[in-house]
């Protein structure tokens, strides 16, 4: 039998750190894992929450209009800013929510140090990266409507794969197994760690897997 | 060329074959898996924290006490054959003085501290191969202690014990003395300041066993 880290790494190398998470836990509301890898935090506003379901993992946010949670390492925070990537398979639920993946590295606020995807209301899905003070984003060719929309109701229904790669001066979004878009400005200038992100008033972000690893 | 097969196990052996006990720890998110890992404290106030660093993984420290010592450990969940297993682990020692630690398959100190593990100790020149039963063999490799990560492989067969560090075999263990267990082993890191009030600290990034 092969060793589950020769899936990854020769045995001559030594492995980085490499996480995986497939969100498979039991019905708990208020308890994102059991116990709690993930921390639940909310931004801005109150009344959001977090349950194990049929989807994997949802969270939501609260009822304020510009109400914004995130799901992350409760800034326990592994992962290189010149040498990372993380994938995540999630699924922004309601058609006009908003909503990201990626890694970060603050759980307060994921526009500092931070690679990530960025769902809008309308236009097209964007990669944003932060520095230690701005943020800035890049459009992706993938409409918000498109056929590979974005939101759905229907559990089963439009997952979408995001790989994300923090290099040393540059960072790659890759959607759905197609690079969509590398940018070089306002890179993360710190560590990060797995987040995710849903904005706006009771906006759902479900989410089926997430690995992180250093390169 | 890459085979690409739908499920991970595949990955690992065809199906054909029967599917045995498998544990991972990758060490990253908020907190310890505590489902998973028991921590037992003999002296002092030790805490294991995941770490808040890149490729932190878990930090596991005796604290400042003289005499600190603990051990993380499955408590009496025994899953993995003394005689027919893997174990593969990535740590980082963050002192050469003042220290003792063993990291591998085994059982509990209260539980007859059977073991076969990595040694890393201060009393020591070079990271060991260590086997316990009613008795104790430790042999040295010829790596010297350090403060780096190393990639440490124990595969525990019926006949020989095997070592290896970063994917070269160092020592070989002969089934058999004394020093060889009777019991079921399971995932177990035991951590010793060597009596001296200073904290002495391990970060381990990964930790895999399996029954062969």
């Amino acid at each position: 039998m092969r060793s589950y880290y020769e899936l990854t790494t020769q045995l001559s190398t030594i492995k980085k750190q490499h996480m995986v998470e497939w969100f498979t836990h039991h019905n708990n509301a208020g308890s994102l894992t059991q116990p709690d890898r993930w921390t639940y935090t909310q931004i801005t506003g109150s009344a959001g929450n977090c349950v194990s379901n049929s989807y994997g993992l949802s969270f939501w946010s609260g009822g304020g209009g510009t109400d914004l949670a995130t799901i992350n390492f409760n800034d326990k925070r592994q992962y290189s800013h010149t040498g990372s990537a993380v994938i995540w398979i999630g699924q922004i639920q309601e058609s006009n929510g908003q909503g990201g993946y990626g890694l970060g590295g603050d759980k307060s606020n994921f526009s500092v140090n931070a690679i990530k995807t960025v769902t809008p209301t309308s236009g097209y899905l964007m990669l944003y990266t932060a520095d230690g003070s701005t943020e800035s984003g890049t459009n992706s060719s993938i409409p918000y409507t498109a056929t590979h929309r974005i939101n759905t109701d229907t559990d089963g229904a439009n997952w979408n794969t995001y790989k994300l790669e923090q290099k040393s001066g540059s960072s790659d979004l890759t959607f759905n197994g197609i690079l969509e878009v590398t940018k070089t400005t306002n890179q993360s200038t710190a560590k990060m760690q797995p987040m995710a992100y849903t904005r706006l008033s009771y906006k759902t972000n479900n989410v089926r897997y997430c690995e992180a690893w250093n390169t | 060329m890459t085979i690409v097969k739908d499920s991970i196990i595949e990955q690992l052996q065809p199906l054909t074959l029967p599917i045995k006990q498998h544990f991972v720890d990758d060490f990253s998110g908020s907190v310890l898996d505590t489902f998973a890992w028991t921590q037992s404290t003999y002296t002092g106030a030790p805490v294991p924290v995941i770490d808040d660093s890149v490729n932190g993984g878990l930090k596991i420290s005796t604290g400042s006490s003289a005499g600190g010592s603990t051990t993380l450990h499955m408590q009496d969940f025994d899953q993995f054959s003394p005689t027919g297993s893997v174990n593969i682990m990535v740590y980082k020692p963050n002192q050469t003085t003042n220290t003792r630690f063993f990291i591998g398959l085994g059982t509990p100190k209260s539980n007859n501290g059977n073991a076969s593990e990595s040694y890393h100790s201060s009393t020591e020149s070079y990271y060991m191969q260590r086997t316990a039963g009613g008795g104790e063999t430790k042999i040295a490799t010829d790596i010297a202690l350090d403060t780096n990560f190393h990639t440490h492989k124990i595969e525990n067969g019926s006949a020989k014990i095997h070592y290896s560090i970063d994917g070269v075999l160092k020592t070989t263990a002969v089934v058999g003395s004394a020093a060889s267990s009777v019991y079921a082993f399971q995932p177990i890191a035991d951590l010793y300041n060597q009596a001296v009030a200073t904290d002495s600290s391990y970060n381990i990034t990964y930790f895999e066993a399996w029954n062969t």
